[in-house]
């Protein structure tokens, strides 16, 4: 019993310090740089594909399985760094809408590679050899893993509120304010415009190793457009640019479809009449959560389109006399 | 170079799904700006509601009787009509309250209806894709009729013309068109395709069905292809004349051009929204109802997606928020799509990267797409 409560939260807090990671790096480049990226996914996928080839192609042996453990977050970020940079030169010309587009396009053209290459698995997915799991195939220590994913997204937070207080972040955030503005005061757009992406999807792709190490398998349909749609989602209801905003949407968004799936009771309604397959149609209340999700997102977006903290200072309140 | 005729072919019929899909990605961009994720779900819808019409209201099923004209072209209507509704239903409660909101979060917003579409159909409908009802049986033309005493049997000399027999079965509530192909092109009409041909012959005079035999020439259409390039050519007429030649379609063009300026000449802009948006789904309706029938032969809640992004892509490389170039857009794509698939040794399993490839090199060689205008960038 308290074995699987370890495992289900376990599991639920390494996600969740994997999608902050994925969030905050989204953020530097939706957010702070007002490149509206709709393709981090790709970028998280080419994380987790290219550290989990890392530990699957090294030969196995003792010691090797630690040090393929430890390059593959260095592959994986460094491959996910190389794409974004590949992605972002092309699309420097691109803004907005067109922008989003064509970073969908580079993640799917990506999906569809891996998806004909046989030596990543194709659709089947990619099983990657874990040093951590036991013989049967389990976690032994949780905190392990809870403790490299929080750490991650403890790092990046830190690595960007100083990117974003320093000279160069004031630029980044320049170009989102105002793009030619920023270029006749001497930014260099081009160049941070680069960067911007390819640390973004650098960032990305280390969560993507982690993902692949700590799942041990990675298929394409983790990496699949709504992903690229949660994290856009999370992104703009944290308010873009705001770091703490980011946090709370990430981790509310993260774990009100996992509480609807614990909480709603099994009972099957009717959902349908459907003559053709057989009179009435049940479906299980707890399968409705992605539906009560999608309701919920539509109406988030509805009341609070300028993101769910936007305009709410948090302070401690000060007591005066 | 016949084949390749083929394939010309084939890939238009692709590329008039991707077009009704296309017409409504770009009407709506044109008008208040929005990249309407949600109009791939329409699609879905669409199928669903030509699904459910030919089922119930035609007695059709997927192993069943010819359905007539009639009930094919009522089961579009209503799928075009209903999918038209609900879009209107969307605009209504979400997309209008946002209009002044930017565009990202209207974006956001296209995008959660998109979910909710796809995952209500998903627990309504099921998960799995379901054969479409049978319509009717694809038959090739041109044809002509030969007598089956003229196949001479010579297993040396390869036939130079497809030969097949097309029977109807008569079923309870109608007749079923068949088709038996006996002989390909390239193959030799030998002892066993005649004995093959004479067998079905016989078996067909025993039921009590019509059996004719036909020869085809090397370049054919099917009449789904046929019957789907129709449609869109309809429809396309129509969107024409109801364009250029209405006061709506002048109030229409009058908000894609300028939105404010339109608003204070007096026109009725929330009208004019709305209309767009039922006419955008009714295209995609008939869409779904001519692709899932016709096309995929199946049905299912993300049958929208892929299809979707596609005829998004299409809409951007004929320029975005012109319908010509939508139009157009999407016959390229489903044209080069096809000449990918059948031309390269496998082609068909890198089309879809083939198409975002195309889509990115449009972007970057000339942002406004083949027919659109060049976006000026006021300062």
């Amino acid at each position: 019993m308290f074995d699987q409560a370890v495992a289900f939260w376990g599991h639920h807090l390494i996600m969740v310090g994997i999608w902050l990671t994925l969030t905050l790096s989204l953020n530097l480049i939706n957010g702070y740089c007002g490149l509206f990226s709709l393709g981090h996914q790709g970028f998280w996928a080419a994380g987790a594909y290219a550290a989990g080839a890392t530990v699957v192609f090294l030969p196995h042996g003792t010691g090797l399985n630690w040090l393929g453990f430890v390059l593959s977050f260095g592959v994986g970020t460094f491959v996910a760094a190389l794409f974004g940079f590949l992605v972002g030169l092309p699309c420097l010309r691109l803004k907005g809408d067109y922008l989003a587009i064509a970073t969908l396009g580079f993640s799917e053209i990506l999906r569809n590679v891996v998806q004909n290459c046989s030596p990543l698995g194709s659709s089947l997915g990619l099983s990657v050899p874990n040093v951590m799991r036991d013989a049967t195939g389990k976690i032994p220590n949780y905190f392990i893993y809870i403790a490299l994913s929080w750490g991650m997204a403890g790092l990046t937070t830190i690595l960007l509120r100083n990117l974003v207080r320093s000279s160069h972040g004031r630029a980044i955030q320049a170009i989102r304010d105002d793009e030619r503005a920023a270029e006749l005061l001497g930014v260099n757009l081009t160049s941070y415009k680069v960067l911007v992406f390819t640390s973004g999807a650098g960032v990305a792709g280390l969560a993507g190793a982690l993902f692949a190490n700590y799942n041990s398998f990675v298929t394409l349909e983790d990496f699949n457009f709504n992903a690229g749609v949660l994290m856009v989602v999370m992104v703009v209801l944290g308010g873009m640019g705001d770091l703490l905003g980011t946090f709370l949407a990430t981790i509310t968004l993260y774990f009100i479809p996992v509480l609807l799936a614990l909480w709603l009771p099994a009972t099957r309604i009717p959902v349908f009449y459907d003559p053709t397959q057989g009179g009435v149609v049940y479906s299980e209340i707890k399968n409705l959560w992605q539906v009560l999700f999608s309701v919920l997102l539509i109406v988030v977006v509805l009341v609070r389109p300028q993101g769910i903290l936007k305009g709410v200072t948090l302070k401690w309140p000060k007591f005066s006399k | 170079m016949l084949n390749f005729i083929c394939y010309l072919l084939n890939g238009l019929s692709l590329g008039c799904i991707y077009a009704l899909i296309a017409v409504g990605y770009t009407m709506v961009y044109g008008i208040i700006k929005l990249i309407n994720f949600a109009h791939g779900e329409f699609y879905m819808f669409g199928a669903f509601v030509g699904y459910y019409t030919l089922m119930l209201l035609f007695g059709g099923s997927a192993t069943g009787a010819d359905v007539s004209f009639a009930a094919l072209l009522g089961a579009i209507l209503i799928a075009g009509i209903s999918t038209g509704i609900l879009a209107v239903i969307v605009e209504r409660i979400v997309y209008r309250p946002l209009r002044k909101s930017g565009r990202i979060v209207a974006l956001l917003a296209a995008l959660g209806v998109s979910l909710l579409m796809q995952n209500g159909a998903q627990q309504t409908f099921g998960a799995k894709d379901r054969p479409y009802p049978h319509t009717f049986t694809s038959q090739r033309y041109p044809r002509m009729q030969i007598q089956p005493e003229s196949l001479v049997p010579n297993a040396r000399v390869m036939a130079e013309r497809d030969v097949s027999v097309v029977f109807t079965v008569p079923k309870e509530h109608g007749r079923l068109t068949l088709v038996d192909n006996v002989v390909q092109r390239g193959n030799a009409l030998d002892e066993f395709a005649k004995k093959r041909l004479d067998g079905i012959l016989a078996q067909a005079k025993k039921d009590g069905c019509d059996a004719t035999v036909y020869s085809y020439p090397a370049v054919t259409v099917t009449s789904y292809d046929g019957l789907i390039i129709c449609v869109l050519a309809t429809i396309t007429l129509l969107l024409y004349l109801l364009v250029q030649h209405t006061r709506f379609g002048r109030a229409m063009r009058a908000v894609s051009h300028d939105f404010d300026a339109a608003s204070l000449m007096g026109i009725d802009v929330s009208r004019v929204i709305t209309g767009t948006f039922f006419i955008g789904a009714f295209v995609a309706g008939v869409g779904g109802t001519l692709g899932g029938g016709m096309y995929y032969n199946s049905v299912g809640p993300l049958m929208g997606l892929m299809v979707g992004l596609k005829a998004f892509v299409s809409a951007v490389i004929g320029g975005i928020g012109s319908i010509p170039g939508a139009l157009a857009g999407a016959l390229l794509l489903g044209v080069s799509e096809a000449l990918v698939s059948s031309m390269i040794p496998q082609g068909s399993l890198y089309s879809d990267a083939f198409t975002f490839a195309i889509l990115i090199v449009m972007l970057l060689v000339r942002p406004s797409g083949l027919l659109g205008k060049p976006a000026s960038d006021k300062l």
